[in-house]
């Protein structure tokens, strides 16, 4: 019943009527390339969250005694719910977080976890250290002394809470931090900037869960793909300064109170940061993966169209004698260099009622992109259905 | 060389070229999108578009549908929606276009676009008003070609000049209030003093 319960609550709160039905089927094809054997189901919630949850094994299990057990035969391999935050749902540039959801799906399958989890140091000695430190204070003096349970056992059972704590948050931390390398490499810039623009307020640059590590270094270690991997100056020097400042503010030292998540901090060295960068960027093939080239082609062929109002649903390429529907990673890049570059051009090529209001235009922006994929989709499957049935 | 994208006649996606724009022709074929405005039954009595909360009224008075290619909707007999082009039609500052129904829905019963002119420097989706008029209900499926799009040359506007209708720009079909500019001056135009 648990099982059934979860599988129902992908439909308990979910508001449909807002999910926007043009993200869907690029989207699925942008993760069927790297996950072939997956289907995806969005949804938007009332969390002001990305999230991402497997549930073909709990459908598995929850009908393999029942009669129903041979329809689950039908399921694919993996059937991902992706879940984004109803309030944002017409914001696309800010899906582009959901690279790193479909990360988590790569994580998994891949087993990630394996190639670097077992090359991290667990402070051992420090934990020791706290525990023993913790459990002579409780222990107390005097009377107090007689009442409780004998020192080396509360010791032994202190340190014991504390190893699985740190452990437990280094593991989710590396799985994020290695996410984050993936919606690099599955949607370069864009994704940095989904992210820096959705969870980096000033003020929670520091903070950090037993689930999520600091933003700051998230911060760094995405910088530090971006910056050999992608020609930013090439593309507009606005970008590479705008990259540039983050770096900074990504490279200070993360102020971190909490004792267990310093520990977790220390164990996450620059050595393995640069496990994780190496890790998550061969996870995905270079043909995979967004490129410099591309994003550089990209700016120069899509953001003309975009910058005067006409979706981008086929773009004249160098490469190809005809023009081709671009891919959701190309639009994405290209929107945001438009927000955070060209935005004011893009202002004074709308309608004068639009234009002169920031926020109409940004909406018009999101439209845009909205629109081009479902077109850019819609050239893209005519195209394969009737290349099929010519063939 | 290549004319900037202002200046350039786009009519995107073409998803089989050869076909809607054919050198016998002197249109090119359109098709019906994905999304459709379907009037609901309300409380709402009339629509009045000297209303101040005309606007309001009609987004009580809409409901939104999309109809992914390779589905239908179906329109039944005196059934009104507002349906889109599939394709977004960018007009140069002289060039203008005239949207009409294919006569093959036509003879159906289906009445596709009544307002049909689009002004140079027009960019965005086409609405189309879809009425089907006859005795049997009409499946629309997005992705036929359903009307065609007639392009003339215009003299007098600049390179520049934009379309500044509310329709400028559209991703979906809409809806308007055709008195905006009006509705002040109509609404005193009875009751006002004349002049002494």
């Amino acid at each position: 019943m648990p099982s059934l319960y979860q599988i129902l609550g992908i439909l308990s709160g979910a508001e449909i009527n807002i999910t926007p039905a043009e993200l869907v089927p690029p989207l699925r094809r942008s993760l069927r390339n790297i996950l072939p054997h997956a289907e995806i189901l969005l949804r938007s919630g009332p969390d002001l969250n990305y999230s991402i949850d497997e549930i073909a094994d709990d459908i598995r299990q929850f009908f393999s005694e029942t009669p129903l057990a041979t329809v689950t035969e039908n399921l694919p391999r993996a059937l991902y719910v992706m879940s984004i935050p109803s309030v944002e749902a017409n914001e696309v540039l800010l899906h582009a977080i959901l690279a790193h959801e479909a990360g988590h799906g790569i994580y998994d399958e891949r087993r990630l976890a394996d190639e670097i989890l077992p090359k991290v140091e667990v402070p051992a000695e420090q934990i020791k250290e706290l525990a023993r430190a913790i459990a002579s204070e409780q222990h107390g003096t005097g009377e107090q002394k007689n009442k409780t349970i004998s020192f080396p056992l509360q010791e032994i059972a202190v340190r014991d809470l504390l190893t699985q704590v740190v452990t437990g948050t280094i593991s989710s931390w590396v799985t994020e931090l290695t996410c984050d390398v993936l919606g690099v490499m599955i949607f370069g810039p864009a994704y940095f900037f989904a992210f820096t623009h959705l969870f980096s307020t000033l003020a929670m640059l520091d903070e950090a869960s037993q689930s999520h590590p600091p933003p700051r270094l998230r911060i760094r270690l995405m910088c530090s793909c971006l910056r050999p991997r992608f020609g930013l100056k090439e593309v507009d020097s606005r970008i590479d300064d705008l990259i540039g400042k983050w770096e900074v503010i990504g490279g200070e030292d993360v102020n971190q109170g909490q004792v267990a998540f310093k520990l977790a901090l220390n164990s996450i060295s620059p050595q393995i940061l640069a496990l994780v960068e190496h890790v998550g960027a061969a996870a995905i093939p270079d043909s995979l993966a967004y490129s410099s080239s591309q994003f550089v082609d990209d700016v120069n062929e899509i953001l003309p169209l975009l910058k005067e109002n006409v979706p981008a649903a086929e773009v004249p390429r160098n490469s190809c004698p005809d023009p081709e529907p671009p891919e959701m990673a190309h639009l994405l890049n290209v929107g945001w260099v438009l927000l955070l570059a060209r935005f004011q051009e893009f202002r004074e090529n709308l309608p004068t009622q639009i234009g002169a209001d920031a926020l109409a235009s940004q909406k018009q922006l999101n439209k845009l992109l909205l629109k081009s994929f479902e077109l850019a989709e819609i050239k893209r499957r005519w195209t394969e259905v009737a290349n099929q049935l010519k063939g | 060389m290549t004319k900037p994208v202002k200046e350039r006649l786009i009519i995107t996606p073409l998803l089989a070229p050869d076909k809607q724009v054919s050198d016998a022709a002197a249109s090119v074929d359109v098709r019906l999108g994905q999304k459709f405005q379907v009037p609901r039954r309300t409380k709402l009595s009339q629509l009045n578009h000297l209303d101040a909360e005309h606007e309001r009224n009609l987004a009580r008075y809409i409901d939104e549908t999309f109809v992914r290619i390779g589905d239908w909707f179906v329109l039944h007999p005196r059934q009104f929606v507002l349906g889109e082009t599939l394709e977004w039609v960018h007009l140069p500052h002289d060039l203008s276009a005239y949207v009409v129904g294919r006569s093959s829905w036509g003879r159906d019963g289906l009445i596709i676009a009544t307002a049909t002119g689009v002004h140079p420097g027009y960019s965005g989706i086409l609405t189309l008003e879809i009425s089907n008029i006859g005795e049997i209900p009409v499946y629309l499926w997005p992705g036929v070609t359903i009307a065609q799009l007639f392009i003339q040359q215009v003299g007098g506007s600049e390179v520049g000049d934009r379309d500044q209708s509310a329709f400028q720009g559209s991703t979906e079909p809409r809806s308007a209030n055709a008195a905006e500019a009006d509705r002040r001056i109509i609404k005193n135009i009875k009751d006002s003093p004349w002049p002494s």
